[in-house]
């Protein structure tokens, strides 16, 4: 097996290393660490990051990829991830059709033919399911689960112990116990996942744990990655509005006009639609299908960018104008500093608050438009675990008899505890940031 | 009854403070107490809290306050909507924001009346109209309609004034109606006020930081500070005898005689000269600009400044006295021809005026809105110095040179560090004067650099500007429009109105001969101590 980094994994990690960057830069300034400090101070803000930290480790887990190479095993070839190897048994090893979370049998009756020659109905035995000893496989689950829970939290106060805590204390009781909880269920889980299809499974016997799982690295990297795209368009086209105004002013507010009045959904069928044709026209391009599903999701993602960062450059223009009329704008006007360095030292820092509060906001709205798309048919590649695909599969099962719920159950579950979770978090930040909610 | 309204030992807390403190006083019917007092003295809080409009997280913890002898603590909110408006009127500070902007001004008085009084549809009308009358307010019909932004700033605080009087109140409270007003505005105001007190027998309570205007208009004044009522006592004994040192402080300060001036002999050679001035703004039309407006902000002035020496610019609001300091400092597109020493930096490019950037340089009014919240002060102060090439490169040569520079302004040099929203208004203001000399200029315009700051720590702003004057011999541009400051800081005056000068001359001259009529109007309107203050030396 050797390393073979996806394009997607190399812009996640590459954000997370310069958001990390960026926060032990923070560190430095004392009134943004304060805010910081601030918003963790609530409680919902705190669990709301636990768990929002619980689905970023599984997106990194799923974005560290191995090529397999060993000609001996039968996936040879093949591009997995380190969430991969750990799922390995319910990842190669499928049912034949639907099965119930933890049935020992399938979900429809088939017709067999025993050794007699009778032909009767009958539900056959799942094939990789052992249901003996469902207790003690629990018990011990839950056991693994609390141990790591203890052990972790027992280092993480022995850390603060040393003299990281300071100021007033954070509330981290509650992040405890959400960590706890998440910890202990998922461990359960995981044992389970051996014995069980804890989820059930889909239509062609696919378990639905693990495609659920595999779906939280495709919502995190079309929330995080689509920011990249937006960011700077937003910001460079804002700021040059509300700092120059004149015709560069009128050209950018045309541009964002135009754009935003056209339906977003139908900008983005058209722009998933033509990469599609070019991609079915250059299949040399990509090796496996893993790094073809993986390009489409990159170019959803630049697409989604594209059509989003209007309401952004709309805020950033206003307050743009703002402060370029404040006093100390005019001050280093009249030190003869250059337009350039005015708006990187004097505009954007005073945005920031701004745009951490839009990528938090958006966040949520990025998971959810990646699911609407996926179901319409213009999101991910249907190869692509994602939550979308799980949801506009399970279209049809909620209208058949007896219906299947657990899939649409699992996406719903995942995909509502992420946004949930995202959507406090930013009401949080967006309290603590915003200057006008300073009481 | 002779007591219209007693505040008895009013302490006012916060979960972590005591805000105000056994606060006591009485206002007689048709009679005017003023409270006076600092910023954060408690004097709003008190106003808020005879109207029960405490902001949330205050609260009364003892004392009373009594409306003719019923306790305003006793009554419901029900009773209380009844008593505000009714009983008790209120006019605001800003009166641009106490007006609702969609609503023709006559509709928000009439819908007072409708409120509270039971009176026929058809005599409401007439009631605003009369009222608007009352509080001379210009073809009164007419003015029914208007919306706010149609009104100057004099006449929406009429139209407060006639929406508190609408139901006939006894008592009026008057947080700084005049503070935000020009003078001859504000004079107007005052003779209003003075004239329903006596028509209508209202007893007003008038809350100012201004000690002049409290002696034209009270009859009693609570002194109060730090949320104690530290002297209270009828105006005229007050003034010729204050017993506490804040009250005598407060009138050291408005007396505005703690700067002396030396007077120059000879002409000192000229830093700065202006010769027909002119800023014209033009506002684009529709599209493309089809028509265009011109605004005549500054129309051809002359102005000369000489070396060590503060020439002060006044004018009312609007009257272009800003847009002068923008164009000295070629931040709007201007004719006309300026000088500074013997170059002519008129009509020279961005990058060929660069370099004389550094001999003029500004302070401004908001220290608030002047200092970056995202920097450190050392790198405020340094901006400039590094964008214009001025003093030491060298790292610790420059740490030596931004610390004496805070020396320079009586700041400790720990502040290099911190960010400006640590500091208050006088703090921040002494760092945004620090900022300017950073460059050695010759010449530092000064746009009404103190309006926004309390008395007290204005007079030790003015004091430091002297002091930094006489050290470095910097010509100052002094904008303000407060006439009463004038002879203590300049030694030349020119009077600006609609972006022309009207008078200009020694200081001397302008301020007890006035030539021109405006000046005189200006004057006649600054409210004034009574004249026994000047003639006391040892206060």
């Amino acid at each position: 097996m050797s390393l073979h980094l996806l394009l997607t994994d190399i812009l996640l990690w590459s954000l997370m290393i310069g958001g990390m960057a960026w926060g032990v830069y923070m560190r430095k300034a004392k009134a943004g660490l304060e805010a910081w400090r601030d918003i963790f101070r609530s409680p919902v803000a705190m669990v709301s990051a636990v768990i929002l930290l619980f689905y970023l480790a599984f997106a990194l887990l799923d974005s560290v990829h191995f090529k397999v190479n060993d000609p001996h095993r039968s996936d040879s070839g093949s591009v997995i991830s380190l969430l991969d190897m750990a799922m390995q048994h319910r990842r190669t090893f499928s049912e034949r059709t639907y099965s119930a979370p933890f049935a020992t049998q399938e979900y429809t009756r088939s017709v067999v033919v025993d050794k007699k020659g009778v032909t009767h109905q009958s539900f056959l035995p799942l094939k990789h399911v052992s249901p003996e000893g469902f207790w003690q496989k629990s018990m011990w689950g839950m056991g693994v689960g609390i141990a790591l829970a203890l052990l972790l939290i027992f280092l993480h106060r022995r850390w603060l112990r040393g003299g990281h805590e300071r100021g007033e204390p954070l509330p981290w009781r509650s992040a405890y116990m959400t960590f706890a909880i998440l910890t202990v269920l998922f461990s359960w889980l995981y044992v389970m996942s051996f014995s069980f299809h804890v989820l059930g499974t889909d239509k062609v016997g696919g378990d639905l744990f693990y495609a659920s799982l595999k779906s939280i690295r495709t919502g995190m990297l079309i929330g995080t990655l689509t920011t990249l795209v937006t960011l700077p368009l937003a910001l460079v086209l804002g700021v040059s509005a509300g700092y120059f105004r004149g015709w560069v002013d009128d050209l950018i507010q045309y541009l964002y006009t135009t754009l935003s009045s056209i339906p977003g959904v139908l900008l983005i069928a058209a722009g998933v639609l033509t990469m599609q044709v070019m991609m079915d026209q250059h299949p040399d391009w990509f090796a496996t299908t893993v790094e073809r599903a993986d390009i489409r999701l990159l170019f959803l993602v630049v697409i989604l960018g594209v059509t989003s960062w209007t309401g952004l450059c709309r805020m950033l223009r206003a307050e743009t104008l703002r402060i370029s009329q404040m006093d100390y704008v005019t001050a280093a006007k009249a030190f003869g500093v250059n337009s350039w360095q005015i708006m990187w030292r004097h505009i954007v820092p005073n945005l920031t608050h701004i745009i951490l509060i839009s990528i938090v906001l958006d966040f949520s709205g990025l998971v959810l438009a990646e699911a609407v798309l996926s179901y319409v048919g213009v999101g991910v590649d249907p190869t692509m675990y994602s939550w979308g695909n799980m949801i506009n599969q399970a279209r049809l099962e909620m209208a058949r008899d007896p219906m299947v719920w657990w899939s649409l159950f699992s996406a719903f579950i995942f995909m509502f505890v992420l946004v949930l979770a995202a959507n406090l978090f930013s009401d949080r930040v967006q309290h603590v940031l915003d200057p006008r909610n300073v009481s | 009854m002779n007591h219209a309204l007693v505040v008895e030992g009013l302490t006012l807390r916060t979960k972590k403070q005591t805000l105000v403190e056994n606060v006591c006083f009485e206002l007689k019917r048709g009679e005017c107490v003023a409270l006076v007092g600092g910023s954060g003295s408690g004097k709003s809080l008190t106003a808020l809290a005879i109207m029960q409009l405490l902001p949330q997280g205050v609260y009364p913890v003892s004392g009373d306050i009594r409306l003719e002898s019923r306790s305003l603590f006793d009554l419901s909110e029900r009773q209380m909507q009844h008593i505000r408006g009714e009983r008790i009127g209120m006019i605001f500070q800003e009166p641009m924001s106490a007006l609702n902007p969609v609503v023709c001004v006559g509709e928000q008085v009439a819908e007072v009346l409708r409120i509270h009084k039971a009176i026929p549809k058809a005599e409401i009308k007439a009631r605003v109209i009369s009222l608007f009358d009352e509080v001379a307010l210009p073809e009164p019909h007419e003015r029914y309609g208007w919306y706010p932004h149609q009104l100057s700033g004099g006449q929406k605080q009429r139209v407060m004034i006639a929406m508190a009087l609408a139901c006939e109140p006894d008592v009026l409270i008057a947080d700084e109606p005049t503070t935000a007003l020009d003078v001859t505005v504000q004079a107007q105001v005052l003779a209003l006020l003075e004239k329903i007190k006596r028509t209508r027998k209202l007893s007003i309570l008038f809350i100012t930081h201004d000690m002049a205007v409290v002696s034209q208009i009270a009859d009693h004044v609570v002194v109060m500070q730090k949320g104690h009522v530290v002297e209270q006592e009828a105006v005229d004994v007050l003034f010729r005898d204050p017993t506490h040192p804040y009250t005598r402080q407060l009138l050291y300060d408005a007396s505005g005689r703690m700067i002396k001036r030396s007077v120059h002999e000879q002409k000192a050679p000229t830093v700065l000269s202006v010769e027909a001035l002119r800023v014209y703004f033009e506002k684009r039309g529709m599209l493309w600009g089809m028509k265009r407006e011109v605004t005549k902000a500054v129309d051809g002035i002359d102005l000369t400044l000489c070396r060590g020496e503060t020439l002060a610019l006044v004018g009312e609001s609007g009257s272009g006295k800003s847009t002068v300091a923008k164009a000295l400092l070629a931040l709007v597109p201007f004719q006309g021809e300026i000088y500074l020493g013997s170059t002519r930096i008129s009509g020279m490019g961005e990058r060929a005026f660069k370099p004389f950037r550094k001999r003029i340089q500004m302070i401004f009014q908001d220290p608030f809105a002047s200092l970056d919240p995202r920097m450190r002060i050392g790198d405020i102060l340094k901006e400039g110095m590094e964008s214009l090439g001025v003093g030491p490169r060298d790292k610790e040569a420059q740490y030596a040179y931004l610390q004496e520079l805070l020396r320079q302004v009586e700041l400790p040099e720990s502040y290099l560090e911190r960010y400006a929203h640590e500091f208050s208004g006088g703090e921040r203001q002494r760092i945004g004067i620090a900022r300017a000399l950073a460059l050695k200029p010759e010449v530092i315009i000064c746009d009404e650099p103190t309006s926004a700051l309390d008395v007290s720590v204005r007079s030790q702003i003015l004091a430091l500007l002297k002091r930094i004057q006489e050290e470095t011999g910097v010509a100052y541009l002094f904008i303000t429009h407060d006439l009463a400051l004038v002879p203590s800081i300049a030694d030349e005056v020119a009077v600006m109105c609609r972006g022309k000068i009207v008078e200009q001359g020694r200081v001397k001259r302008v301020m007890y001969y006035p030539s021109h009529s405006y000046t005189r109007t200006l004057l006649a309107a600054v409210p004034k101590l009574p004249d026994f203050i000047y003639g006391k030396e040892d206060i």
